[in-house]
């Protein structure tokens, strides 16, 4: 898949060839691996991050996707300040993010699904006031931004509750709170609403969704939950194993990778499985529920045949799941590196053969 | 400046928000102190009845460095502990990551977000045990009571500076969950004056683990018989003392956020 690079000067985040390396230690097991690390420390580099470039207009919302350990995290840290990059440039807001300067600090916020910032014993407009303090927001301003956050996430009777007597989306809600009191400019959300119901989700979504047209903020949202991506942002960002794998819209995404349509017929009878091939290609036939793939073009043409001339009590047409596509897209890149796992041992072992 | 006060005293009213929780634990807190100053004060009247001086001090010298001692270890368990114990945590959970993110100090709210409110009674009695001592050394002056303030605060500079660094290693060796337990040994020492000890281990309370600043030096200056050169060793050896454990820390930061997870 071809991605278009996509950076410009007026962009409020640039990114350029990004590398990110993490040096781990390897240890192996039992206490003779134990005590052979302790004497002769072994180094391995695991490349989290591998020449990542793109570039984030401002006020936009950009959806990153990708499997468990594609790089996503580490993205999201550099773009923070809490990781040093090891190769590449970032610029955020004008800002090298790993000199964590003050002004720069005062832009950006950082939501953790998996990380809290609240203080477990203590209730949520306790933490709140730390924020103030900090961020130095003055009383008059900082009254009315609690009010604004607390309608927009209808936070009324959570916030005087100790923290760990919330449930896990009550408790999102609040340090969504907590990490917008200062107003930033651009917000870094890593999984935001992960383990939360649907309805919760949903509230999330809709939550950054209204802040972000409210203020203008731009968005760097990263979730398993495609309906996350799909609901909040028009362009999203793949990566896989460090690598950026499609840079674009949603819907080119979905048009590059997906060119067909998904018929869905509800028949009164059964009809022959060939009447069915003619029209497309059978995607699933259970009884009397078929479902056809249909390229785009001729939708439209294929659905008036099938009434025509099939027994059809109902029809709905369908894009194909973004899950499938996403799914498709990691599927093809693990492919493409076993191929290339493949193709380097016979290499070497042609090698070996030669020296032998 | 004013910032990092206001944001001091925020910290400061919850743990004690957190602390009143524990109406019991004050009030056991508090007797446990009397008792041990009780048994502390016993111990010296005894020694004093069998000898005018240990080690060159009087019984209200003495008597006066054991209110220093309990002062030190009042701020150490109220201020230091709560908060220098949790920075291994800090470390192993990525719990670092939301401090950094902020527009301050992180060292700053690392060293006290908590404090141990319950253990408060401690200072004051701590307080007027030292003034009881110099009352009756007849050295309950303005000029004494100054320079005294000014050693407690090199010696709680050289604690927290010393303790700090030690807790920094968690950086490195995740394990450090027993530093405190080792500083209290060795801080244990002084409750008696330095020069009771044999010559090697005054030494090594002087120069390897500084405890003679810490409570010999400031209950010289409450008797008035701190040299001036002392005294400014204290406060050169806090001064040197925090500037190195500063850079330990700012090492292990730019560590940290070249890996961390
Ligand atoms: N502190 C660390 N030390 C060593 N390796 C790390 C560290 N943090 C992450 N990694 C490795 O870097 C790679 C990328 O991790 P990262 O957390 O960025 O992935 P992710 O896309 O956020 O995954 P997930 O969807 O599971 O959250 C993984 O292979 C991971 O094992
Ligand atoms: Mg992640």
């Amino acid at each position: 898949m071809r991605w278009r690079p996509r950076a410009s000067l007026g962009d409020v985040i640039r990114v350029d060839g990004l590398r990110k390396v993490y040096r781990v230690h390897e240890k192996e097991a039992g206490l003779r691996g134990s005590i052979r690390a302790f004497v002769d420390r072994r180094y391995r580099d695991v490349v989290a991050v591998d020449d990542v470039t793109f570039g984030v207009a401002p006020g936009e919302v950009v959806g990153f996707l990708g499997p468990n350990g594609a790089g996503k995290t580490t993205t999201l840290k550099v773009l923070s300040g809490l990781l040093h990059p090891s190769g590449g440039t970032v610029r955020v807001a004008g800002f090298e993010p790993r000199r964590r300067e003050g002004a720069f600090l005062r832009g950006i916020t950082l939501v953790m699904g998996q990380k809290q910032q609240l203080s477990w014993d203590l209730a949520a407009v306790d933490s709140f006031l730390v924020n103030q303090a900090v961020y130095e927001i003055p009383d008059a301003v900082y009254r009315e931004r609690l009010g604004e956050l607390t309608e927009m996430l209808s936070l009324d009777g959570l916030l005087r509750k100790q923290v760990r007597k919330l449930s896990l989306g009550e408790r999102m809600k609040c340090e969504l709170a907590a990490a917008l009191l200062h107003r930033p400019d651009v917000l870094f959300l890593d999984e935001p609403t992960i383990g939360l119901d649907v309805t919760m989700q949903q509230q999330v979504r809709r939550f950054v969704a209204d802040y972000n047209a409210r203020h203008g903020a731009t968005v760097v949202l990263t979730s398993h939950y495609m309906a996350d991506v799909t609901a909040l942002a028009r362009r999203i960002l793949v990566i896989d194993h460090g690598r950026l794998v499609f840079d674009g819209d949603l819907s080119a995404l979905v048009e590059a990778r997906a060119p067909e349509k998904r018929l869905r017929l509800s028949l009164s009878e059964r009809v022959d499985r060939a009447d069915l091939a003619a029209l497309g290609r059978v995607h699933a036939a259970e009884g009397l529920e078929i479902e056809l793939g249909v390229p785009r073009a001729d939708v439209a043409r294929v659905a008036a045949a099938a009434l025509a001339r099939l027994p059809v009590v109902d029809v709905a047409i369908e894009d194909v799941p973004v899950e499938d596509i996403v799914a498709d897209l990691f599927a093809q890149g693990r492919a493409a590196r076993a191929a290339d796992a493949v193709r380097a041992a016979h290499e070497a072992g042609a090698a070996a053969g030669g020296r032998g | 400046m004013r910032r990092y006060l206001r944001i001091w005293r925020i910290f400061f009213t919850h743990s004690l928000i957190q602390d009143l929780e524990y109406r019991l634990n004050w009030w056991l807190n508090a007797f446990n102190t009397l008792l041990f100053l009780g048994s502390s004060a016993l111990v010296l009247w005894v020694v004093f009845t069998q000898a005018d001086a240990i080690g060159g001090w009087t019984f209200d010298q003495a008597l006066t460095l054991l209110g220093v001692y309990l002062l030190i270890e009042g701020v150490t368990v109220v201020f230091l502990v709560p908060n220098l114990n949790r920075v291994p945590q800090y470390v192993r959970k990525g719990e670092l990551d939301y401090l950094l993110l902020k527009p301050i100090a992180a060292r700053f709210i690392v060293s006290t977000r908590y404090a141990s409110v319950w253990w408060v009674p401690q200072l004051g009695l701590a307080l007027a045990v030292i003034l009881v001592g110099m009352a009756r050394q007849g050295t309950l002056t303005a000029g004494h009571l100054g320079l005294l303030a000014l050693m407690l605060v090199a010696a709680i500079g050289t604690l927290y500076a010393v303790w700090f660094a030690l807790t920094t290693t968690a950086f490195w060796f995740v394990k450090v969950d027993n530093v405190s337990e080792l500083f209290t040994a060795f801080f244990a020492a002084g409750r008696f004056p330095v020069s009771a000890y044999p010559g090697w281990v005054r030494a090594l309370l002087t120069f390897v683990v500084p405890v003679a600043f810490l409570t010999t030096v400031p209950a010289e200056a409450a008797a008035g018989t701190l040299t001036w050169g002392w005294a400014l060793a204290a406060v050169g050896v806090a001064a040197l003392l925090l500037a190195l454990s500063q850079a330990l820390w700012r090492y292990a930061l730019a560590n940290y956020t070249s890996a961390s997870s």
